[in-house]
């Protein structure tokens, strides 16, 4: 970065300045959950034994896909687009999204959903 | 000939033990009263004693699995064995691929993991100990006390197999152990 020309350097922070304002604007289409809510729920549910999830306490595991970035992930499980709605769905019936998936059908509550989805799309 | 800084040093060294001591009485107090920790299993351990507690069972696990331990050879029997095993004791707290754990099981704190991939996180030895032995405050039972060695190696043995199994070969496996045990109970009936 700093070897970047002083006028490169501003114009770069204003465009990120621009693109989270943008982001910002997207946030209310998401659904209404509590991150630190999501949190605890992550960690009760043993999210971590299979998956990676940065910010949860010993969640490093390697049979599922990583979550770090989630956000940023363009498809959930490789089967569906992106999208609250869509996450809801996997979470909440995740082996008819993946059939013959590992991933179990946790018996999760709306709720649950919400405040998991609240933590996973903060990381960005 | 004892010096007057000496004597100062030495005065000021066990007014700060004192203090510690004191500092250290107060916060024992705390914990023991039940102030400052809270022992029920509705609120997650605070990141740091969560770290500390399960870095020091990796540690206490790994320094006690450096001897050699019971193993069963990787046969039908003995895989079938383990997987009925698995099936009575382990899935309802651990889960397996595609299976979840009894809802109850979210409720512990530290809660049971699932174990797909715990044949990458212990050594033979160490799964071997972690069964056989339990693990003190996680509701993790040592089955050593009330199974054979060869029950706790047969069980052992499935669980690294597990990761090679697809959730539906589970699934059918599960299927049969029922089948087996309907059998059982409905021959066991005059």
């Amino acid at each position: 970065m700093s070897s970047y020309h002083p006028i490169a350097r501003v114009s770069g922070l204003a465009l990120i300045g621009l693109l989270s304002a943008c982001h910002g604007q997207a946030d209310a289409a998401r659904p209404a959950g509590s991150a630190q809510l999501g949190a605890i729920t992550i960690t009760r549910q043993a999210c971590g034994s299979c998956h990676v999830i940065p910010g949860i306490e010993g969640a490093d595991g390697r049979v599922g896909p990583p979550l770090a970035h989630f956000a940023s992930q363009q498809t959930i499980a490789g089967k569906l687009p992106n999208s609250p709605a869509n996450l809801k769905q996997f979470l909440k019936a995740p082996r008819v999204v993946v059939t013959n998936g590992a991933m179990p059908d946790l018996g999760l509550s709306d709720d649950q959903v919400r405040d998991i989805a609240a933590y996973l799309y903060a990381l960005k | 000939m004892i010096g007057e800084a000496t004597r100062r040093l030495f005065r000021g060294w066990l007014l700060g033990l004192a203090t510690c001591a004191l500092i250290a009485v107060i916060v024992i107090a705390l914990i023991l009263s039940g102030i400052i920790f809270n022992t029920s299993a509705t609120q997650p351990h605070s990141k740091a004693v969560a770290w500390g507690a399960h870095f020091t069972m990796i540690n206490s696990v790994a320094r006690r699995s450096r001897g050699d331990v019971p193993t069963v050879p990787l046969t039908r029997e003995t895989l079938m064995a383990g997987a009925r095993q698995y099936e009575a004791h382990c899935i309802i707290c651990h889960g397996g691929p595609g299976v979840a754990r009894a809802a109850w099981a979210s409720g512990m704190l530290p809660t049971p993991p699932y174990l797909i991939d715990a044949s990458t996180r212990w050594s033979h030895a160490e799964l071997y100990n972690l069964v056989h032995d339990g693990v003190k405050m996680t509701g993790m039972p040592a089955w050593g006390e009330v199974e054979s060695d060869r029950r706790v190696a047969e069980v052992v043995a499935f669980l690294e197999v597990m990761p090679k199994m697809s959730p539906d070969q589970f699934a059918r496996l599960r299927q049969r152990i029922h089948a087996e045990q309907a059998a059982q109970s409905t021959r066991g009936t005059p």
